[in-house]
């Protein structure tokens, strides 16, 4: 009677404590108690047992297609595939505790361009160099920007490219085709109004398009709509300027640069861009709010990823539909952006996942893709007649993936954006000295390169 | 059978004890190891003991300060208008006769939603552009600013949508608290011609002060931790105008990925939260005393 009491007892005592353990992750705990791993039943995959993939994706339109294509993997193979779809900000955290634990819930993650260097360092993606090399996959196919930057580290791959969001230039073609517009232009200036091609003329006709059209005293068209929200979306609108001014992170010897000339410079644009040519409320929006005002038709031009055009073209969305066009950023470079898929060393099916990345990067699926606005890191896809037919546009964001400048590929490469994004929102809504901005941006830039093992020093 | 009584006592006592010790006690020591390590988890190569670097650091950084600042700024003032808001709500409601609980539900609506979806749906009413808060207040002629986008509003702009969310909660506690008074003070009170000021002032707030003191330090704790509504409002920014002490945590754990910093950072804050509340408490049991 005792002892049966006793091992209840105890019985209770252990289900509480597993049940305690597993909702007790919290960030100051970051790594799993043992229980947490007791808890996940290993399931070698076993052909008998149909296979469940876990993927962790972004709430973007490229999702939405391999989304809608995944029936068909479903039907081929058996196995079947749970999409689970984030915003980016929640992506990160969710990913962080998955990875660092031994084993995970996920197969599959999509690795967005300034976390390679930290999964990578921190050894969380399994090389799929074996699994390319028994399938003989062709990785020739892959644009090299895209290949250097979402494929490979170092010599070894950790991923394929899923799709770019490389950044340019949006304009209305309405606008800077109006025949008034242009007139006032040329009496101002001296010079017909074109696509601009260099960061002071794109600053200048931005400016010189802010104008008030009816005539109540309120600015109704702006020249440009920013995401100047602390986040990824301010860093990126500062380094395209930042890029096209010649500027880059760091130098040789990983000492930062940013509070050189060309950063300095790039922050002063974009400060005079945000008084001068965009919406007051810009220091609030990420990319979706900035859209949402070019889709009212209220802004002349944005600095935007290449997916985006799909969008603002789409006559259900947009009032703009079809007087909208994509060039290279003004300047030339824009920032490279890009998504690869990744099978995490945490993963229970890693073969099961190759399985599933070599069908979703196959030709036909990633043609697919393209077709129904996905944007493609495949050159044979990009160049395919019937994608170029759907969109002509893809020939421009060759030309922006080519010329376009990466970030740099290491442990820190997310902090490094974190801290830029706070330095930059100090100077643009509140108004921080920009040279002061970037030399403290700078200094912190400096600590995270410090026992990096993708830095060389 | 004695001694088996003794023994079934302490095995009823075991269970919560593991519980804390697992729950409690072994996150504490396992984030006071991690604290005394430099620890960032993309150098896995460069991982070492360097006892109170992490915290010196930490304690040297001025966004430390910052942070701190701005969490006693938020809460403090959030506090204070919830308490205000919430008692005048509780008073209102023991003064009125009908519908008193449907009034109560409905106002009690917003404390029911999760943070995040309260959190979105005040970026939407807010959007500066095509928010229905600016339109509104264009209407009137008064004109709207970006309130989340700009330095100057942007915090006290959070207070306000945590005092929306938050106030039904000082006013449920208070209400509850009004109704447990005795009668008979105000009779007396009444008979002597005290105006409706004077009974507040010099009955109820005397006699609800130990409630009074539960709720502001239920609210302070919860206030002291908000994350959710800033990471979807705000994000820390503009600047680090609304950055709090846990969402500057949460930038160095998951963000910069530095578990050591983190972590001394959460120790501190851990410590100065203990005191903040110590005080208050040991106050309440005065006032009992």
């Amino acid at each position: 009677m005792k002892k049966k009491m006793q091992r209840s007892l105890l019985q209770t005592l252990i289900a509480v404590l597993l049940i305690a353990s597993v909702t007790s992750c919290q960030p100051t705990t970051p790594a799993p108690t043992p229980a947490v791993e007791a808890t996940h039943t290993p399931a070698p995959p076993t052909p008998a047992k149909r296979v469940t993939l876990n993927i962790l994706m972004e709430t973007v339109p490229d999702t939405e297609y391999v989304q809608r294509l995944v029936p068909q993997f479903e039907k081929e193979t058996g196995i079947k595939v749970n999409i689970e779809a984030l915003t980016y900000v929640a992506m990160h955290e969710k990913l962080i505790p998955q990875l660092s634990a031994k084993q995970g819930d996920y197969d599959i993650i999509v690795v967005d361009k300034q976390w390679v260097g930290e999964f990578v360092g921190a050894d969380w993606l399994l090389p799929l160099d074996n699994y390319i090399a028994a399938d003989s996959f062709d990785t020739s196919v892959y644009i090299p920007a895209m290949f250097n930057m979402l494929g490979q580290v170092k010599g070894t791959t950790y991923m394929l490219p899923f799709y770019n969001y490389t950044m340019g230039l949006v304009y209305r073609t309405d606008i800077f085709e109006d025949p008034d517009i242009q007139t006032e232009y040329k009496a101002k200036f001296g010079k017909p109004l074109e696509v601009p091609t260099s960061v002071e003329e794109f600053v200048q006709i931005a400016k010189f398009l802010t104008r008030d059209e009816d005539g109540d005293g309120k600015v109704d068209l702006y020249g440009i709509t920013q995401q100047l929200a602390r986040g990824v979306g301010i860093h990126a609108e500062w380094a395209n300027l930042f890029f096209s001014l010649g500027g880059w992170y760091y130098d040789e010897n990983w000492n930062a640069t940013v509070n050189g000339e060309e950063g300095v410079k790039a922050l002063e644009y974009l400060i005079d861009l945000y008084k001068n040519a965009a919406p007051e409320g810009a220091t609030g929006y990420d990319f979706d709010e900035q859209a949402q005002v070019m889709k009212q038709g209220k802004a002349a031009t944005m600095i935007t990823y290449s997916w985006m055009l799909a969008q603002l073209d789409n006559p259900e969305q947009s009032k703009v539909a079809g007087k909208v066009a994509l060039a290279v950023m003004p300047g030339g470079h824009g920032v490279q952006g890009g998504w690869g898929w990744a099978i995490p060393r945490s993963a229970p099916h890693p073969d099961a996942a190759w399985k599933f990345l070599s069908w979703v990067e196959s030709f036909e699926i990633a043609k697919q893709r393209a077709l129904m606005g996905g944007q493609p890191t495949r050159f044979d896809v990009l160049r395919d007649p019937e994608v170029l037919k759907a969109y002509p546009y893809f020939d421009v964001i060759e030309k922006m993936i080519a010329t376009a400048k990466p970030v740099p590929i290491f442990g820190g490469c997310a902090a490094m954006v974190d801290i830029l994004a706070r330095e930059l929102s100090e100077a643009v809504a509140g108004g921080k000295d920009p040279q002061q901005a970037m030399d403290d941006a700078a200094a912190e830039m400096n600590e995270l390169v410090i026992g990096d093992p993708l830095v060389s020093k | 059978m004695r001694r088996f009584r003794i023994q079934l006592k302490y095995w009823f006592v075991i269970p919560s004890v593991a519980v804390m010790l697992v729950v409690l006690i072994f996150p504490l020591i396992y984030s006071l190891r991690i604290s005394l390590f430099y620890y960032v988890l993309s150098k896995p190569t460069h991982r070492h003991l360097c006892w109170f670097d992490n915290y010196k650091n930490v304690l040297l950084n001025s966004q430390t300060y910052n942070a701190l600042l701005v969490t006693l700024k938020f809460s403090f003032s959030a506090v204070f208008l919830e308490l205000i808001f919430g008692f005048v709500l509780a008073y209102c409601l023991s003064k009125i006769s009908y519908l008193r609980n449907a009034i109560m539900s409905t106002l009690m609506v917003p404390m029911m939603i999760t943070p995040i979806a309260i959190g979105l749906i005040w970026r939407l009413l807010l959007h500066p552009e095509l928010g229905i808060v600016n339109y509104l207040l264009d209407i009137i002629g008064i004109g709207g600013r970006p309130w989340l986008g700009s330095k100057s509003t942007a915090l006290a702009t959070v207070v306000l949508i945590d005092v929306w969310q938050w106030t039904p909660f000082m006013m449920i506690v208070l209400y509850a608290g009004l109704l447990s008074l005795p009668k008979e003070p105000f009779e007396a009170a009444i008979i002597d011609g005290a105006t409706a000021w004077q009974q507040i002032y010099y009955l109820i707030l005397p006699m609800l002060r130990n409630i009074i003191t539960i709720a502001v330090v239920i609210r302070l704790i919860d206030l002291l931790r908000t994350y959710d509504l800033i990471y979807i409002l705000t994000r820390g920014g503009p600047g680090a105008s609304t950055e709090t002490f846990s969402y500057y945590v949460f930038r160095l754990g998951f963000v910069n990925l530095d578990m050591g910093a983190a972590s001394a950072a959460s120790f501190l804050f851990v410590i100065l939260i203990a005191i903040a509340t110590a005080f208050l408490l040991t106050r309440l049991r005065r006032g009992e005393g």
